[in-house]
């Protein structure tokens, strides 16, 4: 569905990406693993379409996405739903606004069909009482479970998820991950960028372990456990390589 | 500096002047064409215009005030304070009004929209308008600068209208000049080419302080820190433009209509 062909990016003078090659499939569950500043979010902007790479192609059902007219690419996105970070939902709209924006844009379906769209998502991701509220009056967790809400809503193929357990406390990031097998249950693909292991190790089948740009690690997590891959081995045990790195200064 | 940085500084500038330039041209371009968010350009229209007004009011009967006590304290001296009236109305028409109108709505709409914008931009906010398939400018641009389009004429009429009536007041104190005198004085003196100069001028202050503060608004990047520089930055830039605009607004107006 998805295929970065040897794509790279800078910003501010900084190498992002490196010759980073990647496929996703409609149905993949994958998450993309590195430490803090290595590049996962950026891969999620380049899918999007939203940074466009210096070098190398991003291809969306086949096409170029930076070579399709836009009207096209816009409707071929549509087949992608994001969560972001900060849940990035819309501060002048309600709950319920929020997670039916993209019907109520759309216009095809009547405001009552609309309405029940909104609250059998809300309900799933048990936010069903917050839906006159607006985003200022939720706690992060409601913020990220709401927006999950907003990507379901728009019934994609594919949920891409930027850090869904960042800033969480324990019981909120287990939910989160809960929604996200949820989804997985219900047929849609996800791309979960993350530097959380329990999140990764609940969510995703394939595990990709980004470094310095590039791809330096691909598998499923037994694969992962028993890398000798330096990176994997500083990325799974930062405690020793912490204290190696002490021992030797 | 060396060339390097020199360089750099060269290509921002181009940069930000391209981005800035294809902005109003798609803005310009959206406002003729489907969809219109007809609901989001009336609240803008709100909260520009009629949440301005207090702010413009004052503004305009204390400029008139001042003006008028400055203009009858120095005509007395030559014995010409009969052409108090006459002196109000040309200067708060063809300048005062409309720059000072212009300013004040930069300070206080072209901070708000920049951190408007740059909460959203900081925030993610425009990239998931982008994936919802949503035009950024047609949804968050083209209502705001409609607003400040229509707006700033209308205030800035307000403005001329009330700082006029602070003259009065000031000329009806200090002075044996009648009402129906100083109302004729101003009249009498101002042509269709002050009037028309004192509503294109507001025009394109609109033009400015929208598209500045969008323009700004949507290229913040980093956090909180960020975005109160943008705002700082966009009424700053826009205040600069005004005020260089109305040379050149003023000599082409001149040149035009003498």
């Amino acid at each position: 569905m998805i295929r970065l062909e040897d794509v790279y990016l800078a910003k501010a003078h900084k190498e992002i990406l490196t010759g980073l090659t990647l496929e996703v499939s409609a149905d993949e569950r994958l998450v993309i693993l590195g430490e803090s500043g290595v590049g996962k979010s950026t891969i999620l902007k380049v899918i999007l379409g939203l940074w466009k790479p210096d070098r190398g192609r991003v291809l969306l059902a086949g096409d170029d996405i930076h070579q399709l007219p836009e009207e096209e690419f816009i409707e071929r996105r549509k087949a992608l739903a994001v969560v972001f970070q900060g849940g990035a939902l819309f501060d002048s709209l309600t709950v319920g606004e929020n997670v039916g924006y993209r019907l109520f844009e759309a216009g095809r379906l009547a405001p009552a069909a609309i309405e029940e769209i909104v609250r059998e998502k809300l309900a799933e991701v048990g936010l069903e009482e917050a839906i006159d509220l607006y985003p200022s009056q939720l706690s992060g967790g409601m913020r990220k479970r709401a927006a999950i809400a907003r990507a379901l809503a728009a019934d994609p193929q594919l949920i891409l998820f930027d850090e869904p357990t960042a800033g969480l406390d324990p019981v909120a990031s287990c939910r989160i991950n809960e929604l996200i097998v949820r989804c997985q249950e219900e047929g849609k693909g996800t791309v979960v960028v993350t530097h959380d292991l329990e999140c990764a190790f609940r969510v995703g089948e394939q595990l990709m372990l980004l470094d310095d740009g590039r791809i330096v690690f691909q598998g499923d997590r037994s694969a992962m456990e028993s890398s000798t891959l330096p990176a994997v081995r500083r990325f799974l045990h930062p405690a020793q390589y912490v204290n190696d790195r002490g021992r030797q200064s | 500096m060396p060339l390097t940085a020199l360089e750099t500084s060269v290509k921002r500038f181009l940069l930000e002047t391209d981005l800035y330039a294809r902005l109003v041209f798609k803005t310009l371009a959206r406002v003729f064409s489907h969809p219109f968010y007809g609901r989001e350009t009336i609240y803008q229209l709100q909260r520009i215009g009629v949440d301005s007004l207090f702010i413009i009011l004052l503004t305009g009967i204390f400029t008139g005030m001042v003006l008028a006590l400055q203009g009858v304290t120095v005509l007395t001296r030559f014995g010409a304070t009969s052409f108090v009236g006459s002196m109000l109305g040309l200067s708060i028409v063809r300048e005062l009004g409309p720059v000072l109108a212009a300013l004040m709505v930069a300070g206080r709409v072209g901070s708000s929209i920049t951190a408007e914008l740059g909460t959203m931009a900081v925030t993610e906010q425009l990239d998931a308008y982008a994936v919802e398939a949503t035009d950024v400018v047609r949804k968050l641009v083209v209502p705001r600068f409609l607003a400040c389009l229509i707006s700033l004429p209308l205030l800035t009429v307000l403005a001329d209208t009330i700082a006029l009536f602070g003259g009065f007041v000031i000329v009806g104190t200090m002075t044996d000049l009648n009402a129906s005198f100083y109302w004729n004085s101003v009249v009498d003196f101002l042509e269709l080419s002050d009037l028309a100069m004192g509503l294109c001028k507001p025009l394109f202050f609109g033009l400015v302080i929208a598209s500045i503060g969008c323009h700004v608004g949507l290229r913040t990047v980093g956090g909180a820190e960020a975005v109160g520089v943008a705002a700082k930055r966009s009424v700053v830039l826009a205040s600069i433009f005004i005020l260089v605009s109305d040379f050149f607004l003023t000599k082409i107006f001149l040149v035009f209509f003498g």
